[in-house]
C-alpha cells in the first residue's frame, strides 16, 4: 500500500507561501495514495515552469524536460512501458503556448495518460508576463497596455480535439480537485485537467478570492448533465461547452465530458506481443535481410 | 562489340512514370544473376512532372561500388532525357527512345552511339496497356545487354503475383516483346566467377542497413516526422513494426519526434529517430536535454542540399557543423558517419550500445545519396553482435547506490552520482528503489536543482568524462590501401566507395598508375586527433573530397590537429551542385 510517507522527497517544495501549486501537489499524492499508485510505476513528465518542478517533490519517477514539452515524452513513456501510470504536468504557459501542437495532438491520440495543466494565466517562472489564458485586457510586463489578444479555451480545444476526459478543477478546493485528478488517472483514455491555480505574486486579477466568490461545480447543477459522445439532436456537448466558456460572475469547475474510446496503445501494432522496454538479448534478423536478397 | 566488364544503364523520364521502381526491379534481377550493381535515383522534388533518371551499374567481373555519370545505354522516355543524357553516352554506346513522339531533330546524336528507335507507347499496347511500358523497357535493356530473362521472369511472378496470372503474363509478354524490339545486337559481357552466384547477396540502401542494424539492436521505439532522404527510417521501420514489435510513432513534429525518444530512452526502449537538417534543427534543444538528463537515444541526421528547404531531393555532406555543435552549452556526444551499407548496419547496430552505456545522444549522419542508393552486398554477417545495456540497475543495484549515499543521502537514490568514468547507474521506471527525476536542468546528484559552483563543475566534469572513454574505445581512422601512397584521399561518409572506386582506378591508369590511400573519418565527436595529425602529416599529397562549399571536415581537422590542407601543399576538391561526384570527376580533378 502506498503511504503519504512514501512520497517524501529529499527537497521540500520551494514555491511562494500561497501558490496554488502546493494544493496540486497535495491532490496529486493524495490520489497516488487513495488510488495505491507504486511510486516505482508512476511516472511524472513536466516541462518548465514553476509549477513543473513538482516532480522534486512527490516521490516516484519524473522526467523534467524542456518547457513546452511535457507530452511528448509523457506519450513516449506511456507507449514503451503502458504498464506505467503516467501524468505529465505544466503550466499554461508551457502547454498552450509552446507545446498548443503537441496538446491538440495528444488529445486527439488518446493514450492512457493524465495531462494537469497549473493554469494561473500568467506567466510564474519568468516572473509575470502574458499567457495564452490571460484575460484580454490584463496588464503584465509584455503587455504593460493591456493584452490584445482573446484568451485560449482549453477546456473547448478539448472537446474540439478528442480528449475523452475533460476537466477543470481549482487548486482552492482540494477534495474536490482530488476526486478529479483520480477519476482522470483511473479513466482508460486522455484525461486533460485544467486545474485554476492562483499566482500569489504576479496575478493579481485571478486570485483565491477571485475564484471562490465565482466557482461553482457542475455537479451540483441539476440541469447539468456530463456530456458524452455527441450525436443526438439534444446534444449534451453544446450544454457542456457553452458552459466552458461561461466567464464572469459564475465560472464552473468539474467534469464536463467522458467518453469510452479505445486507448492509442491498444490500437498500436508494435505493442501487440509485448512492450518495447523490454530490449531482448538477442535479436535475429535473418527474416529482415531475406527480404532484400 | 568488343566485351565489357561494366555495364551502366540510365532510364530518363517524366516524374511519376515509375522509373524509380523499374530501376529497382532490374537492378534486384541482375544482382540475382549473380551481379554487382550499384543504382542511383535522381529526382525532382515533384510527385509529377519533372526530369527524373535511375542508373543501374554493374558488371560480372568486378564489384560495383558506386555510379558512373557516363552510361552505355540512356532509355529515354522523354525529350529533355534525351536532351541531359545525350552527351554521357560512351561511344559505343546505345541511346533508346521513341522518333514517332520524341522530337531531337535539334539535338546532335555523337558519332559512335547507335540509336535504336523504340515506341514503347506502341509495344506496351500489344501486350495489355500503357502499364506495362516499363516492364517493356527493361526487356529492351536486357536484349541489349544479352542477358536471360529467367531473373526477371521470377522477379515479375513475385512482384505481381497477387495481382493475378493475367498481369504476371502481359508483364511477362511486356519483357519478352522488349527483347524483340531491341534488335538482337548486344554487348559482350565479361562473365565472371560471381555468374555461379556464390555468396548471398542482398539489394539494398544505406538506409535499409541501418535499419537492420538498428533492429538487431533491439530498437523498438520509433519518433519520427517525414522529411526527404530520411523518411525511409519511418518507412522500412513502420514496414517491420508488426513483425518486429516496434512501436513507430509519426510524430507531429519534430521537436515531438525528439523529446518522444528521449522519453522513450527514459523509459527503457531502444529509440531512434532520423530526420535532415532542417527537421534536426527543430530537434536541436531536446537533443541537448539528452545530454544533459544523460538519456540514451539515436538520431539520424539525413544531410540533403541545405541552407534552408535548400534542394530537398539532391546530396550534401553540409549538416556535419550542425550537427557537432547543435544545441546549447558543453555536453557529451557521439557523432559518426556510416559510409556503406556494411558500415550503416555495424555503425548503427554499435550507435545503440554506445547510447547505452555512455547515456548519451548518438548521432548518426548519412546523405540522400548513401540513404537512397542500391547497394548490392554480402548478406551481413550478425556474429559477434552484443546488445550491451550499460549501467542499467535492478533493485538490488539501486539500493546499493542509495547505500553509498550514507546518512547524507537520506535513502534516495542518487540517479547522477559521480563516477570514475563519467556514467552513473541508471534505473528504469518500474524499478522499485530507483525513483528518481532525469531532468534537463543542471542538478546534484540526487537530480536536486542546484545552483552551487561547486556541484556545476561537478557535474559538467562527469558528463564531459564520457568523452574520454569514447575515444578511446572508438576505432581509430585506418589508411584503406597501402600505406606509401602518392596521394591520400581525405573524406566521409557516402564518399568511401567512390574514393575505393577511384583508388583502384589510379592505379590501374593507361601509362603509369598513380597511388592513391584513404583516410575514412568515421567518427567526428570524439576525434582521433593524434592518429589523424600523425597520419596526414606523413602524407605526401593529401586532398580533402567532401560534399560541401566550405570544406566542413577539413574545418575540423584543422581546429583538431593544427593541419591545413593547402599549406601541406595538399589540395580540396569541393562541389556543392547536389550531385555526387564520379571517379571520373575526382580523378580529373587529381591529375589535371
Ligand atoms: C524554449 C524556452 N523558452 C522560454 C523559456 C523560459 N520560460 C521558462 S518557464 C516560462 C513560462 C512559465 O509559465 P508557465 O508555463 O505558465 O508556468 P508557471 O511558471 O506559471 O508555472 C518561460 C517562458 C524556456 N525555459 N525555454
Ligand atoms: S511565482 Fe506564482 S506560480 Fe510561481 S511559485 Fe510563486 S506563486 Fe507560484
Amino acid at each position: 500500500m502506498t503511504e503519504q510517507k512514501d512520497l517524501l522527497t529529499k527537497d521540500k517544495p520551494n514555491w511562494c507561501p500561497g501558490c496554488g501549486d502546493y494544493g496540486i501537489l497535495t491532490a496529486l499524492k493524495n490520489v497516488m495514495v487513495d488510488l495505491d499508485l507504486a511510486p516505482a510505476n508512476t511516472v511524472v513528465a513536466t516541462g518548465i515552469g514553476c509549477g513543473s518542478k513538482i516532480n522534486h517533490w512527490v516521490k516516484c519517477y519524473g522526467f523534467e524536460g524542456l518547457h513546452g514539452r511535457p507530452l511528448p515524452v509523457a506519450s513516449a513513456v506511456k507507449l514503451c512501458n503502458p504498464d506505467l501510470n503516467v501524468v505529465a504536468v505544466g503550466g499554461d504557459g508551457d502547454g498552450y503556448g509552446l507545446g498548443m501542437g503537441h496538446f491538440i495532438h495528444a488529445m486527439r491520440r488518446n493514450l492512457n495518460m493524465t495531462y494537469i495543466v497549473q493554469d494561473n494565466q500568467i506567466y510564474g517562472l519568468t516572473t509575470g508576463q502574458t499567457s495564452p489564458t490571460s484575460d484580454r485586457g490584463t496588464v503584465t510586463k509584455s503587455t504593460p497596455s493591456g493584452a490584445i489578444e482573446l484568451p485560449v479555451n482549453p477546456i473547448e480545444l478539448g472537446f474540439a480535439s478528442g480528449a475523452t476526459y475533460i476537466a477543470r478543477g481549482y487548486a482552492g478546493d482540494l477534495p474536490h480537485l482530488t476526486k478529479l485528478i483520480a477519476d482522470g488517472i483511473s479513466h482508460k483514455g486522455f484525461a486533460l485537467i485544467d486545474v485554476f491555480q492562483p499566482c500569489v505574486t504576479f496575478n493579481k486579477i485571478n486570485t483565491y478570492q477571485f475564484f471562490q466568490e465565482r466557482v461553482y461545480k457542475l455537479e451540483d447543477d441539476p440541469t447539468f448533465k456530463v456530456a458524452g459522445p455527441c450525436g443526438d439532436k439534444e446534444c449534451d456537448v453544446c450544454d457542456a461547452i457553452a458552459r466552458s466558456r461561461e466567464w464572469g460572475d459564475k465560472i464552473p469547475i468539474g467534469l464536463f465530458y467522458k467518453e469510452d474510446r479505445a486507448t492509442y496503445e491498444s490500437e498500436e501494432i508494435g505493442l501487440k506481443d509485448g512492450r518495447p522496454v523490454d530490449v531482448p538479448a538477442e535479436v535475429g534478423i535473418e527474416e529482415l535481410m531475406s527480404e532484400f536478397m | 562489340m568488343t566485351q565489357k566488364s561494366t555495364i551502366n544503364i540510365l532510364i530518363g523520364g517524366p516524374a511519376g512514370s515509375g522509373i524509380e521502381s523499374a530501376g529497382m526491379l532490374l537492378g534486384k534481377s541482375l544482382m540475382r544473376g549473380g551481379a554487382s550493381v550499384f543504382a542511383c535515383n535522381e529526382i525532382m522534388s515533384l510527385i509529377r512532372g519533372g526530369h527524373n533518371y535511375n542508373r543501374v551499374r554493374f558488371s560480372y567481373t568486378e564489384k560495383v561500388l558506386c555510379h558512373d555519370d557516363r552510361a552505355d545505354v540512356v532509355v529515354a522516355l522523354d525529350r529533355e532525357s534525351v536532351e541531359e543524357h545525350l552527351d554521357e553516352i560512351r561511344d559505343g554506346g546505345v541511346l533508346v527512345y521513341d522518333q514517332d513522339h520524341v522530337d531531337i531533330s535539334k539535338l546532335k546524336v555523337p558519332d559512335g552511339v547507335r540509336v535504336l528507335h523504340v515506341d514503347l507507347d506502341e509495344a506496351a499496347a500489344g501486350v495489355g496497356g500503357a502499364i506495362y511500358k516499363n516492364t517493356v523497357a527493361i526487356g529492351v535493356i536486357l536484349g541489349l545487354c544479352g542477358l536471360d530473362l529467367g531473373n526477371m521472369e521470377k522477379i515479375l511472378r513475385d512482384t505481381f503475383g497477387e495481382k493475378g496470372a493475367e498481369i504476371v503474363a502481359n508483364n511477362v509478354n511486356a519483357l519478352k516483346k522488349g527483347v524483340e524490339v531491341s534488335g538482337g545486337q548486344h554487348f559482350e559481357i565479361a562473365a565472371g566467377e560471381a555468374a555461379a552466384g556464390a555468396a548471398e547477396e542482398m539489394y539494398l540502401n544505406g538506409h535499409d542497413a541501418f535499419c537492420l542494424g538498428a533492429v538487431k539492436a533491439g530498437c523498438r521505439f520509433v519518433g519520427e516526422y517525414p522529411m526527404t532522404p530520411s523518411s525511409s527510417i519511418l518507412h522500412t521501420m513502420a514496414k517491420w513494426a508488426e513483425k518486429m514489435g516496434i512501436v513507430v510513432k509519426h510524430a507531429e513534429d519534430e521537436i515531438a519526434a525528439m523529446n518522444m525518444i528521449v522519453g522513450a530512452g527514459f523509459a527503457g526502449a531502444r529509440s531512434l529517430t532520423g530526420t535532415s537538417g532542417g527537421g534536426f534543427a527543430l530537434m536541436t534543444e531536446a537533443v541537448g536535454m539528452a545530454g544533459m538528463s544523460e538519456t540514451p537515444c539515436v538520431i539520424v541526421n539525413a544531410q540533403r542540399v541545405g541552407p534552408s528547404t535548400g534542394l530537398p531531393t539532391k546530396t550534401e555532406q553540409g549538416d556535419l557543423r550542425q550537427v557537432m555543435h547543435a544545441s546549447q552549452g558543453d555536453y557529451p556526444r557521439v557523432v559518426m558517419a556510416p559510409g556503406d551499407p556494411e558500415e550503416c548496419f555495424e555503425m548503427g547496430f554499435e550507435a545503440f550500445n554506445y547510447a547505452d552505456r555512455y547515456q548519451l545522444p548518438v548521432l548518426v549522419l548519412t546523405d540522400k545519396y548513401l540513404a537512397e542508393s542500391m547497394y548490392s552486398v554480402p548478406v551481413f554477417n550478425e556474429e559477434g553482435m552484443k546488445i550491451d545495456r550499460g549501467k542499467i540497475l535492478d533493485e538490488k543495484g539501486a539500493a546499493a547506490v542509495t547505500a553509498e549515499g550514507g546518512e547524507a543521502g537520506g535513502g534516495f537514490f542518487r540517479r547522477y552520482a559521480l563516477s570514475e568514468d563519467g556514467v552513473s547507474g541508471r534505473t528504469l521506471p518500474g524499478t522499485p528503489g530507483g525513483e528518481h527525476v532525469a531532468t534537463s536542468y543542471e542538478h546534484d546528484e540526487f537530480s536536486d536543482l542546484l545552483e552551487d559552483a561547486d556541484i556545476r563543475v561537478a557535474q559538467m566534469d562527469k558528463r564531459m568524462k564520457k568523452m574520454t572513454g569514447l575515444l578511446s574505445e572508438l576505432p581509430a581512422p585506418e589508411l584503406i590501401g597501402e600505406a606509401d601512397a602518392d596521394i591520400t584521399l581525405v573524406s566521409w561518409g557516402s564518399y568511401k566507395p567512390i574514393l575505393e572506386d577511384v583508388v583502384a582506378r589510379l592505379a590501374a591508369r593507361e601509362g603509369g598508375g598513380v597511388k592513391a590511400n584513404i583516410l575514412m573519418i568515421k567518427y567526428m565527436v570524439p576525434f582521433h586527433a593524434d592518429v589523424v595529425g600523425k597520419i596526414l602529416r606523413a602524407a605526401k599529397k593529401p586532398v580533402l573530397v567532401e560534399q560541401n562549399f566550405s570544406g566542413q571536415l577539413g574545418g575540423l581537422i584543422k581546429e583538431k590537429t593544427g593541419f591545413d590542407f593547402e599549406e601541406a601543399g595538399g589540395a580540396k576538391i569541393l562541389k556543392y551542385d547536389g550531385r555526387q561526384m564520379d571517379c571520373e570527376y575526382i580523378i580529373t580533378k587529381l591529375v589535371s
